[in-house]
C-alpha cells in the first residue's frame, strides 16, 4: 500500500506546479492549494476510469479545472458575488529584459491586463487562461476545461476580440507594443 | 481592429503568462495530499479503490501506453541510446560542470564528499532537465549516481524493496530496463547493464549504478544519504 502512494506519490510530484498554476490562472486564488489538493485525491479515486490512449497531464489539468470552477460556484452560493483574484498577481518577474524602468512599466501594464481578464465572463476568461497564459494548443485547451475543439476555436477568437475592445484605448496608444 | 492588434494582444497574454511560469506550488502539497489519501483510507466505510495495485498497475500501464504513443510522435525511440556507462542516454542529453548542472536541475543535489570531483557530469530532458547523472571512479571501479526531481523515474511497481541504511530502496538487480517520465508528460525507457538501487531521500530520487552486488551498493548509497 505505501509503495503504491509513494508511486502516486510521484506523479504529485511531477504535475504539482503545473497542477497550481492552472488553479491559481483560472481563478482559484488564494484557495489554489485546497483546490490542487482536492484535484490530486479525486485524481487517484479516479484512476481506474482513466483511459489508455489518454494523456495524463491534461486529464489532471481537466480535474484542477473543475475543482477551481466548482469553488467559484459554491463562492457565488455563498457570498453572491465572485472573488477575483488580483492579489494573486506575481511581483518577482522582471519582465523589462535588465531596463528597471521598462520593468515597471511592463508590470503595471500587465497588473492592468490580469484585472481586465478577470473581469471577462467566465469563459472567455478560461480559454485565454488556458490558451495564452497557460500555453495550451486548441486540443489541450478542449480537453483541460471539457469543451468540444470548435467551441475553443470560436471562443478563443470572440474572446480576443472582447479584449481588444476593452483594451482598445491602451492599444492605440501602444502601452502593449 | 487589425490583425497587428490581434498579434499585440496576444503577445500582452504571453507575456503576462511568462509572470506565473516560476509560480511554484507551496512547499508540503505533495505531503499534505498524502495525509489526506492515508486518513480517507482509514475512514471507516471508505474505500480508495485506486489504492488497490492491481487498478494502480493498470493505470501505471495505462499511462505508458500514452507515453509510448507520444515518445514515437516526438521522434524519440522507446530506448535511448548507450549513454557509455553501461546505460542507455538520457533524451537530449549533453555535458555539463557540476555547478551548471545543479543550476539546471530544481533539485538540492549532494554527493559525497570523500567521492572527489565526478569524471563527467550529464543532464537530459532539453531545457528543462529533471535527471543529473553523475560518473564516479570509486576504488578503481565506475560508479555513476543519477539524482532527478520526485517523479522523474518511475520505480513504483517493480524491483526488490531493501532497507539501506535509514531508507526503503528498490533493488534492480542485472541488465534491466527502467522507465521516465520527463517534464512534458512524455515517457522514455532506458537500459542498463548492471544493477541499479534507487531510492528517495530528502525530495531527491537516487539512482546508485555500479557492477557490484548488493551490499558493495548499499555500501555506497549510504554514503550519498545515509
Amino acid at each position: 500500500m505505501a509503495g503504491d502512494l509513494d508511486a502516486f506519490g510521484m506523479l504529485v510530484g511531477r504535475y504539482q506546479a503545473a497542477a497550481y498554476r492552472v488553479a491559481v490562472l483560472l481563478g482559484a486564488g488564494g484557495d489554489a492549494e485546497d483546490v490542487v489538493q482536492d484535484a490530486f485525491v479525486k485524481a487517484l479515486r479516479g484512476l481506474r476510469g482513466f483511459r489508455a490512449g489518454q494523456p495524463f497531464r491534461p486529464w489532471l489539468l481537466r480535474i484542477v479545472a473543475n475543482e477551481t470552477r466548482n469553488l467559484h460556484r459554491s463562492r457565488r452560493r455563498r457570498q453572491g458575488l465572485e472573488q477575483r483574484v488580483v492579489a494573486m498577481f506575481p511581483e518577482g518577474v522582471d519582465a523589462g529584459a535588465g531596463d528597471p524602468h521598462l520593468a515597471v512599466v511592463r508590470k503595471e501594464l500587465d497588473r492592468r491586463l490580469w484585472a481586465v481578464l478577470q473581469g471577462l465572463p467566465d469563459k472567455d476568461r478560461l480559454v485565454l487562461s488556458c490558451r495564452y497564459l497557460l500555453d495550451l494548443s486548441e486540443g489541450e485547451t478542449a480537453r483541460v476545461l471539457g469543451w468540444a475543439r470548435g467551441s475553443v476555436k470560436s471562443r478563443t477568437s470572440r474572446a480576443l476580440a472582447r479584449l481588444r475592445a476593452v483594451l482598445g484605448p491602451d492599444l492605440e496608444e501602444g502601452g502593449w507594443q | 481592429m487589425t490583425r497587428r492588434d490581434d498579434h499585440v494582444v496576444e503577445e500582452a497574454l504571453r507575456a503576462l503568462g511568462r509572470r506565473f511560469a516560476e509560480l511554484d506550488a507551496p512547499p508540503g502539497l505533495a505531503a499534505a495530499v498524502r495525509r489526506r489519501v492515508e486518513a480517507e483510507q482509514v475512514r471507516p466505510g471508505r474505500r480508495l479503490r485506486v489504492t488497490r495495485p492491481v487498478a494502480l498497475i493498470a493505470a501505471a500501464a495505462a499511462i505508458m501506453v500514452v507515453a509510448l504513443g507520444g515518445v514515437l510522435v516526438l521522434g524519440r525511440s522507446v530506448l535511448q541510446p548507450d549513454a557509455g556507462y553501461g546505460a542507455s542516454a538520457l533524451p537530449q542529453q549533453r555535458a555539463v560542470t557540476l555547478e551548471q548542472a545543479r543550476a539546471m536541475v530544481p533539485i538540492a543535489s549532494r554527493v559525497p564528499p570523500e567521492w572527489g570531483p565526478p569524471d563527467r557530469v550529464v543532464v537530459g530532458d532539453g531545457d528543462r532537465p529533471g535527471v543529473m547523472v553523475l560518473s564516479y571512479t570509486v576504488g578503481g571501479r565506475q560508479v555513476v549516481l543519477e539524482e532527478s526531481v520526485p517523479g522523474a523515474l518511475q520505480i513504483g511497481l517493480h524491483g526488490e524493496t531493501r532497507v539501506v541504511g535509514n531508507h526503503l530502496a528498490t533493488w534492480l538487480p542485472g541488465v534491466h530496463e527502467e522507465r521516465y517520465l520527463d517534464a512534458t508528460g512524455a515517457f522514455y525507457t532506458r537500459k542498463f547493464q548492471a544493477s541499479r538501487l534507487v531510492w528517495i531521500a530528502d525530495g531527491i530520487t537516487f539512482a546508485l549504478q555500479a557492477d557490484v552486488g548488493f551490499d558493495e551498493l548499499a555500501a555506497l548509497a549510504r554514503q550519498v544519504s545515509g
